[in-house]
């Protein structure tokens, strides 16, 4: 191989590198449909929307999707429809709400949503079976010292499980949200600019996901979780509500977490689609059993 | 090391292996001229007579390039010319400790300018070989596997340049004598020390600092190395002025070698590394992080020569490697400890009845012990601890039926005993020498790998392995290589290499599997494919005042996950294969080293890619709940995964180095550096500010330009 022929094959693959692959995508409009149950509460509202691009600026109401038919449907054992609970719009776009009497809905069965449209092609169903209801156990300290020895420990009276597994989240609830109450972390990560946004969103501080191999089980059926300390956001007090989530809950929550990087096996710029299980759109339809306790915290010495 | 031996006047040669050991049979009584030759050292050249029946011992010490020596014996730059077989690259010691180098001189940075072979990031030593990701190349320093092969993090990598002998990097289609992994492996041997005269070297950098001793011993050699980083002082400035600045940030490593000629027929070598990566950080009130990690080796081992024709070397290693990262927010917690242990025995005979035939047979057993907790809250909420006997063996043909062809066939097996796996590869390659400066070659093999890597592309501190299980079977593919390799020039060589491989059944730690505490282990996994294929080439120019090469890549590497990268209104079981973040179709390296004087010498790198794949998100919307939380949630929806690039990456790095004396006392070096000459602000990823409504996109850029100085003595 002469010089010359060397030289011309490097130039021509130094050609070949100026040449970049084009970028491929493009938006598409979807259907997101949301909406969730919740055990021995009557049936809750309908959110329909379209997705848009992120170029713009989102706005629910923008994008809202006025001429929905919506319905949610009871099944039976054999997945037939027991009964059928019909949705109207309401005066906010996009938000539909169940027809009158209202229907409780009903721990460990299963519901149907159904959603089309009168002017869209799409035909959007999605399934969810409702968890066992769920108790604490009312046992608890009045007062607990932050930080001390002494935790927190929920104990939840026995339940079935009707998914693959039994996932929660805790959560706390502050009665005094108030910036001199935010306990010492919280309030030094507090910007001072935003600073009454970032106080409404810590006074409902959850623990995020929590399988049911996080809770201790005792020989009378009852299950045991430390509060972590984590979860305090605010002194005084606090509700604390323990929510035990459906399988359609549990890919959205897990998946959302980890479509915003909280995931760090994704490197930096790989950004994955959340779990729906829906069928013909996109969002979730999700149910959940849910209790609440009170209790106090008090500022250490 | 692998060195190439020669009789000039018949064109008679070999190739020595691993442990340096060589045979030339059936000579004809006379007198030869031999000559050895090995990139990176001075050329050997001896005239030996052979009388009949006799059988000639000749043991070689090759001197390395940068030491002058007798004319007579050595000659220096000249004929190092040597053919690499398919799918092999090598790095010389000097050629790491010339190469502009950020905060240190690095091994895996010299080897990511190597045709094949992908760098991260700025930030990121880990290598990405042929479409591989960084778990599918088995690292072996001293035939001892090495699991966190990182410093700082992944900024750079462990090995001391102060102790490099030889690195080999087996990029595919490697024959029977190896596996593990099924993408590449990276052999390291330090050095042996001076057999002849004790020496050492003191190298003062701004962030980093070596001091290296070695010299002759009883029948034999040593050598020690010792590197620290002296960020201390630093950090003490810092703190002055900035918060957040780490309560303690440092690495050190330090390597010893001791090697016994024992006899004529024995050899014994002995190896100790040790390395340590500490930091804590305080941050905000009432929260602390710090991680520690790193790795220790020892391995022995016994080098035994039979008879003429048969050669035996056996190992004793063990490898621990340990990540400790601690986290405690409020009161609350987080605890990881993940500790590998792996002691293993290996073995290869190799046997050369005539010129024709070598036949070689070897095993590795071994135990490995994997062991991951994670605590949160005092509470485990991950306990996952795998021992497994593991045994490997292989038979290898080496066969050369004419002068101008050669074949290498062999199978390997490996059993791992979590699981119950058995799996046989198949191996062979083919060479046909169209002249002494032109070769053609293939190669094809099978390899398994069980083994995976928990890992993130930025940062490389929280490496976590895991391994095969019952229900979590190896991964393996197959590869196949066609490699053209010529030197059109005297001192310059031009090879080309394509290659296509398979990547199946790859297990990786779900990233949607959210809290593990209570799964299976198998429900931790997911399970998907991939391929790769590319074209590489090389051109070098090996010796003269200019020394240097460029190499250039073709590639394409794609994965698929079920679950992952579907149709968005498709069956999540479905999935298209979309392209890793270090998919890079073109990459290009040029790397020159020009001496000006026997004082002054300039060097440079400058690299150019094609931009990084990333997901640009199209789409958004909002949960209104969920309902135990407060405020909405953005939710962005993805066409494809990967499917856009970042901009193209080009970067300059030049060095200008000058030698001297230190006061009489040894040699000196001044390096002035000066990284990414010209200050292109390369794109690291893009972060979305999914706070703004629009969404807001911000550069995240790599290194900006960066001048050093780094002072050697060596005495």
């Amino acid at each position: 191989m002469t010089s010359r022929n060397i030289s011309l094959l490097l130039i021509t693959f130094l050609l070949l590198a100026a040449c970049e692959p084009p970028v491929e995508d493009n938006f598409n409009e979807y259907v997101f449909v949301e909406s969730y149950l919740i055990a021995d509460r009557p049936l809750d509202e309908v959110r329909i929307n379209t997705t848009t691009s992120t170029n713009e600026k989102f706005n629910f109401f923008d994008a809202a999707i006025t001429d929905a038919n919506v319905q949610i449907v009871l099944l039976d054992e054999n997945g037939e429809d027991e009964a059928v609970f019909e949705y109207v719009p309401s005066e906010r776009d996009g938000i539909y709400l169940p027809v009158l009497p209202p229907h409780f809905v009903i721990p460990k069965r299963t519901y149907r949503l159904d959603v089309d449209f009168n002017n869209r092609q799409e035909v959007i169903t999605a399934v969810t079976t409702v968890p066992d209801q769920i108790e604490i156990s009312r046992e608890i300290p009045d007062t607990l010292i932050y930080q001390a020895y002494e935790r927190l420990e929920i104990n939840l009276s026995p339940h079935q499980k009707v998914h693959d597994q039994n996932v929660y989240v805790l959560s706390a609830i502050a009665q005094q949200p108030y910036i001199e109450n935010l306990t010492p972390f919280y309030r030094s990560i507090i910007n001072d600019d935003e600073q009454d946004d970032q106080i409404s969103d810590f006074s409902v501080n959850s623990t995020g996901l929590i399988n049911e191999g996080n809770f201790i089980e005792n020989e009378d059926g009852t299950i045991t979780f430390r509060f972590p300390w984590l979860g305090v956001a605010f002194f005084e007090g606090n509700l604390i509500v323990a929510n035990l989530i459906d399988s359609n809950l549990h890919d959205i929550a897990r998946s959302q977490q980890a479509q915003l990087g909280g995931d760090v096996t994704f490197t930096p710029g790989e950004i994955h689609n959340l779990i729906y299980n829906m069928d013909g759109g996109i969002g979730v339809f999700g149910s959940m059993s849910t209790d609440t306790i009170h209790t106090y915290f008090q500022r250490p010495d | 090391m692998m060195a190439h031996i020669s009789l000039l006047e018949i064109e008679r040669g070999t190739s020595s292996n691993r442990s340096g050991y060589y045979t030339l049979t059936n000579l004809e009584p006379g007198t030869y001229t031999l000559q050895a030759s090995f990139i990176g050292f001075h050329s050997y050249h001896a005239e030996i007579t052979l009388d009949p029946g006799e059988n000639l011992r000749l043991n070689i010490d090759l001197v390395t390039a940068d030491i002058q020596m007798d004319a007579l014996v050595v000659e220096a730059n000249e004929n190092l010319e040597e053919l690499r077989n398919i799918g092999m690259a090598q790095i010389t010691p000097q050629l790491i400790q010339d190469l502009p180098a950020v905060i240190e001189p690095d091994l895996f940075r010299s080897v990511q300018l190597l045709p094949g072979v992908k760098a991260a990031s700025d930030f990121s030593s880990g290598l990405y070989v042929r479409g591989g990701s960084p778990d599918q190349t088995l690292i072996l320093l001293d035939e001892t596997p090495i699991y966190n092969p990182s410093h700082f993090f992944g900024f750079f990598s462990i090995f001391n340049p102060d102790i490099i002998k030889d690195v080999r990097l087996y990029k595919g289609g490697y024959p029977a004598q190896y596996g593990g992994r099924i993408g590449s492996i990276l052999s390291i041997y330090s050095k042996d020390g001076n057999r002849m005269a004790n020496q050492g070297s003191v190298s003062v950098g701004l962030l980093a600092s070596r001091l290296s001793f070695e010299g002759p011993f009883t029948d034999g050699s040593w050598s020690v190395a010792m590197r620290r980083s002296t960020l201390e002082p630093v950090l003490s400035v810092l703190r002055e002025s900035v918060s957040n600045v780490p309560d303690q940030f440092f690495f050190y490593d330090i390597n010893a070698k001791l090697n016994i000629d024992s006899s004529e027929n024995n050899r014994y070598s002995f190896s100790v590394y040790s390395g340590y990566d500490r930091v804590s950080l305080p941050f905000q009130d009432d929260a602390q992080i710090g991680l520690r990690y790193g790795n220790r080796t020892l391995s022995g081992q016994w080098q035994r020569i039979f008879t003429d024709h048969l050669f035996g070397s056996f190992s004793l290693t063990g490898s621990y490697y340990f990540n400790e990262p601690n986290l405690e927010i409020a009161g609350t917690p987080f605890q990881r400890i993940n500790e590998i242990y792996d002691f293993s025995l290996k073995g290869d005979i190799e046997y050369q009845p005539n010129e024709e035939n070598i036949l070689s047979t070897g095993f590795w057993a071994g135990s490995l012990s994997l062991r991951l907790l994670d605590r949160l809250d005092n509470t485990y909420t991950l306990n996952s601890s795998i021992l497994s006997q593991y045994f490997s063996s292989y038979i290898q043909h080496d066969w050369q039926p004419h002068r101008k062809i050669a074949f290498n066939i062999g199978l390997r097996m490996n059993t791992f005993s979590e699981g119950d796996y058995l799996r046989l590869e198949p191996r062979a390659s083919a060479e046909l020498r169209i002249s002494q400066r032109f070769r053609i070659q293939a190669a094809y093999g099978r390899y398994n790998q069980f083994l995976t890597l928990i890992t993130n592309e930025a940062f490389s501190g929280f490496d976590v392995w895991l391994a095969a299980d019952e229900g979590v079977p190896p991964a393996f593919g197959d590869q196949f290589l066609l490699g053209l390799k010529t030197l059109p020039f005297s001192g310059y060589g031009f090879d080309v290499e394509v290659y296509y491989r398979t990547m199946r059944n790859l297990f990786e730690l779900d990233p949607f599997a959210g809290n593990t505490t209570g799964l299976d282990y198998q429900d931790l996994f997911r399970f998907g494919e991939g391929y790769a294929y590319g074209a590489e080439f090389f051109f070098e120019k090996q010796m003269g005042n200019l020394t240097g090469f460029i190499g250039y890549t073709f590639g394409i590497t794609e994965r698929k996950f079920p679950g992952f990268n579907h149709p968005v209104l498709d069956s999540p079981a479905q999935a298209r294969f979309y392209p890793p973040k270090y998919d890079r179709t073109h990459d290009a390296n040029l790397v020159f080293n020009y001496l000006f004087t026997s004082r002054w010498s300039i060097g440079a790198v400058f690299n150019y890619s094609t931009g990084q794949a990333y997901t640009e998100p199209q789409g958004r919307t909002q949960l209104s709940g969920p309902p135990w939380d407060r405020g909405f949630l953005d939710v962005f929806i993805i066409e494809k995964l990967n499917s856009s690039r970042l901009p193209s990456y080009h970067r300059l790095d030049m060095s200008l180095s000058r030698k001297g004396t230190f006061f009489g006392i040894g040699d000196a070096e001044w390096q002035l550096q000066v990284i990414n000459v010209y200050s292109r602000r390369n794109i690291w990823f893009y972060n979305y500010n999914f706070d703004e409504n629009p969404v807001k996109r911000q550069d995240i850029t790599l290194l900006p330009v960066i001048p050093s100085i780094a002072y050697t003595i060596n005495f």
